[in-house]
Formats: C-alpha cells, structure tokens, sequence
C-alpha cells in the first residue's frame, strides 16, 4: 500500500509547543503577569537575594503547569494523543516548552531585581553561578514533584505533586518539633548548608559544580522517564 | 482484496466491561457501520483502534502496518471524528485548525474552507458557541481537510438532522468515487447503515455478533411471525429474541431454511430490516415468557 510520509518527530516538538501556545495565549499571559508583579513586589521589598530566588523559582516553575493541566480538561489530551505524534513525542514536547518557558521566567526573575526603581538588590548579589545553581536545583526538585503526575492525572497530578510536597514538610516539622532532627527547622538548613559546604571543600568549586549539573540532569532524567512511564499508560 | 483495517483477537478489561475476541475486516474503499447499543463496546473499538488505549490481546492492522509500531504513519492517513467534542472551548474555529493543520502533510486549506463553508460554520466563531450538531460539522470539517485514507466516526450523525444527515451521507459518497477513502463509523442510526454501510458490524456485550456485508445481513435475517407453536421449545435454537404479543409471536431467525419444516400455514416470514435485528438481538437475553410486544 502506498504511504504517506509523517513529519519527522523533530518538527513535531515546535508544532506541539505552538499548538500549546496558541490555545493557552491568555492563561499563559495572565498567569506571568501574575508572577511579575509578585516577582516585582519581592524585588522591591526583599534585601535577601536566596529567599527571592527559591520562591521565584517555584513560581515560575508553575507556570507551564497552566498548559499542561489544561489539557487534561475539555478532553485536550485526547485530541493530542490522535495526532500522527508518538506519547513519547507529546512528553518530551510537554517537558522542553515547560523547560523554556521557565528559563523565560528564570531570566525575568534574574533582571527584575536589576530594574532601578523596582530592585532593590546589587547586580552581585543576584547574578552568580551560586545563584543560578540554587535556581536550577529547585526547578528540577519542584518539576520532579509535579510533573510526572500532572502528565497522568493532569489538574489532580498537580495537587497530588503539591501534596506530596506538604506531605514531607509536615513530616519534617513533626521531626524538628520531636526532637528527632535537632536545632529545629534552622538546624536542619544549617545541615544541609553545612553538607552542601562541606561536598563543596571536598571537591572544590569546579568539581562541586560538575556533581551538581550530573545531579540535576539525573534527576531531570528520571522526571522525564517517570512522565513518560505513567503517560504510556494513560487511556485516553 | 487489501483490507485498510484488519482486527484479530482483540481483548479489553475494564471493571465491569470485557471486550471478547474481536475480529473483523474493512476492505480498502468500502464504508463498515459499528452498531451496537449503549456500552455495547463500540466505543472502546474505535479507541483501540486509534491507539488511544491499550489492548491486553489481539493484533489491529491499519494500512497493513501494525498500529502501535506505526502509529504517526498510521494516523497521518486517518480522519478522525471523536464522540465527544474535546477542543478547547474558548479557541475560535480557525485557530483550533491552524494549531492542528501543521501536522498534516495532505493539509488542503481550500478544502478546509470549502467544508467550513458547506456546512454554514463561521471561521472566527468560539467552539464553544457552537451547538452539538455543528462540533459534529466541525470536526467532520477537520478530519476530512488532509484527505485522509480511512475515516475513523464514533456517532458522527447523533444531533444531527435528517436533511443534514442525508447531505453528510452524499458528500462522503462523492469522496469515496475514486475508490481511496474507506470509512468506518458507529452509529445508532440503522437508515443511515442501510443506506451507505457495505458492511456491518455488530456488537453486544463486548462480542461480535457478526461483521457481513450489508446484503448478507439483510438476506440471511428474517423476522417470523405466527402463533404460539413459535414458542415449541424445539425451536429455541433458531429463534432469537422471541416477543409474545396480543398480536401473536414475533421472533428473529438466522435459519429461516431450518425452521420452515416446523412452520404452519398460518405463520408469516418477512426480511428482517437492521432495526428489527438490533431489537430482537438486543432482547435475546431475557426469557421469551417475559416479553410483551408493543
């Protein structure tokens, strides 16, 4: 029989992203000037660079999740599961826009605080390596929570993520306040703090920075072969 | 003859639904009616059938390629209509197309806007303003404008109507003049079967009934009609979904050679029409004693 040539898989990812971006202009634009005027508020208020950039983080990296859980509403899913695309196609398209757009909101998040009149924060307070580590380690961490679950169970995905989450920050505070984990929720930063310091001494800066990229690209590994796992499965 | 679609042993569990060792064969540039009653199993068929879920036995060919494996070659021949609209509801018309032609390689955007404009949807309309009938026009719209090998329909006539249905039924039947296109659809709807089905087939209880061609059907049903000796238990075995009415005895037989030796002077033999064996097939369950005809 004759066939019909598909479009190659490569030209298929920019096709999803634009499918994405077309149907979510508005929720996409509400939702990051939402984030701006937040970002912008915490720009102009904070002098503590670490607690700007964390929170930043987890906000941006909410912000792909308005597309991908609006999928799963109205039946969207369904609709991009009978495109000549593979689920294989439809997750890494899924993860990369989410990627992109968080190193949009990464890079606002970065220039807010330099804006005079908004910032209140030096440009050498906000722009380090250190910095865009800490930013990098928690949008893996968060994107490890949420979406592997969101690409399943779309909207409940996200509150199972999220509740997740709360689920191990209960269970700490419960520790701290048992005694269990001494020194309270600030000996347990200061641990951690101390670890990352003491792995940074042992190693040196530059080989500190090489196990934390191996890290987080493993991490951002098993994100993507969990999504993937649980969207094969997913009957739409 | 090459079949565009070929299905063999397929099964599906789902909780309280099993889908048994389906089996049957489209072949290339001839249209099949699914038909069925609720929950009957048609559904999960066309679902299979387009990969959306998985089998847990059987083997589907489509285009002779192997539907998983060849997927994205698969559905870039296929034109698929959904049972239930699932567009994003705030998108207008023509963004809805332009985010989903991109991934057709035989997109024809002057079909598009001719079916857009055959059947009276405006391009800039929100979907969600659109009534049932019209999401059924739309997505016909969509799933016709690549040029697709084999139409894939889950209830494409429900909501629409009877003209609507009559032009839809021409305007596939003009597509399928060069002998390409080759259609498989569900339906309720038993004239729009026997007027553009070649083949039929039909399930219940999650099992094939049988998948002939239309003619084959309609000769080798019959319903009978008589007397109480209908309801002789030597019967039993050629007759389906036996009605005992004011009337006298109604019943569906596949074996109308069998039966005539038991039939007296008085009992009547009339061709089964696609309605009268879904409703008698539908019926067979329950005990003959139980029934009253209308």
């Amino acid at each position: 029989m004759d066939t019909i040539t598909a479009i190659p898989a490569r030209s298929v990812l920019p096709l999803l992203w634009r499918k994405h971006l077309m149907l979510n202009t508005r929720g996409i634009i509400l939702y990051a000037a939402m984030i701006l005027v937040y970002l912008g508020w915490w720009a102009h208020a904070s002098d503590r660079p670490v607690p700007y950039l964390v929170m930043g983080s987890f906000m941006v990296a909410l912000l792909p999740v308005t597309i991908l859980a609006r999928e799963h509403k109205d039946g969207g899913i369904r609709l991009s599961c009978s495109l000549p695309v593979t689920r294989r196609t439809i997750v890494i398209a899924n993860l990369s826009l989410a990627l992109l757009l968080s190193v949009a909101g990464g890079i606002c998040m970065f220039g807010l605080p330099l804006i005079p009149g908004v910032g209140t924060l030096a440009a050498g307070q906000v722009l380090s390596g250190w910095n865009v580590l800490l930013v990098l380690s928690v949008l893996t961490i968060v994107s490890l929570f949420i979406y592997p679950s969101l690409t399943r169970f779309g909207p409940l995905g996200l509150m199972v993520g999220l509740a997740g989450m709360q689920i191990i920050g209960t269970v700490v505070l419960v520790l701290t306040a048992s005694g269990v984990i001494k020194g309270g929720i600030r000996g347990l930063v200061g641990w951690i703090w101390g670890t990352v310091e003491g792995v940074k001494g042992a190693l040196g800066s530059l080989g500190f920075v090489a196990v934390v990229l191996v890290v987080l690209a493993l991490v951002n590994g098993l994100t993507y072969a969990l999504s993937l796992h649980l969207f094969q499965r997913l009957e739409a | 003859m090459n079949a565009v679609l070929d299905v063999q042993g397929l099964c599906k569990s789902y909780r309280g639904f099993r889908l048994e060792n389906a089996s049957f064969s489209l072949p290339t540039g001839f249209v099949m009616g699914l038909i069925g009653p609720n929950g009957a199993g048609k559904t999960t068929l066309i679902r299979l059938i387009m990969n959306l879920i998985r089998p847990n036995a059987g083997q589907i060919r489509v285009f002779g390629l192997d539907h998983q494996d060849d997927e994205v070659a698969i559905r870039s021949r296929i034109g698929f209509v959904y049972d239930t609209p699932c567009y994003d509801p705030g998108a207008r018309l023509h963004t809805i197309a332009r985010t989903l032609a991109p991934f057709y390689p035989t997109w024809d955007e002057q079909e598009f806007d001719r079916l857009m404009c055959e059947f009276e949807l405006p391009h800039h309309k929100k979907f969600k303003s659109l009534s049932h009938g019209m999401t059924n026009k739309f997505a016909l719209a969509l799933a016709l404008a690549h040029h697709p090998d084999l139409l894939v329909m889950d209830e494409p006539t429900s909501g629409l109507d009877p003209v609507f249905r009559h032009e839809l039924i021409e305007l596939l039947r003009d597509r399928m003049g060069d002998g390409r296109l080759s259609i498989l659809f569900s339906t309720h709807i038993t004239t729009d079967l026997e007027r553009f089905a070649d083949y039929i087939t039909s399930v219940r209880k999650g099992r094939i009934v049988f998948s002939q061609s239309r003619d084959d059907i309609l000769d080798s049903w019959s319903v009978v009609k008589g007397g109480t000796e209908l309801l002789n238990p030597a019967l039993g075995a050629h007759l389906k979904g036996v009605q005992r009415g004011i009337a006298g005895v109604r019943a569906l037989t596949h074996d109308i050679n069998g039966l005539r030796p038991y039939l007296s002077g008085g009992t009547a033999v009339e061709r089964a029409s696609l309605d009268d064996i879904m409703v008698f097939l539908d019926s067979d369950d329950e005990p003959a004693t139980l029934k009253v005809a209308a």
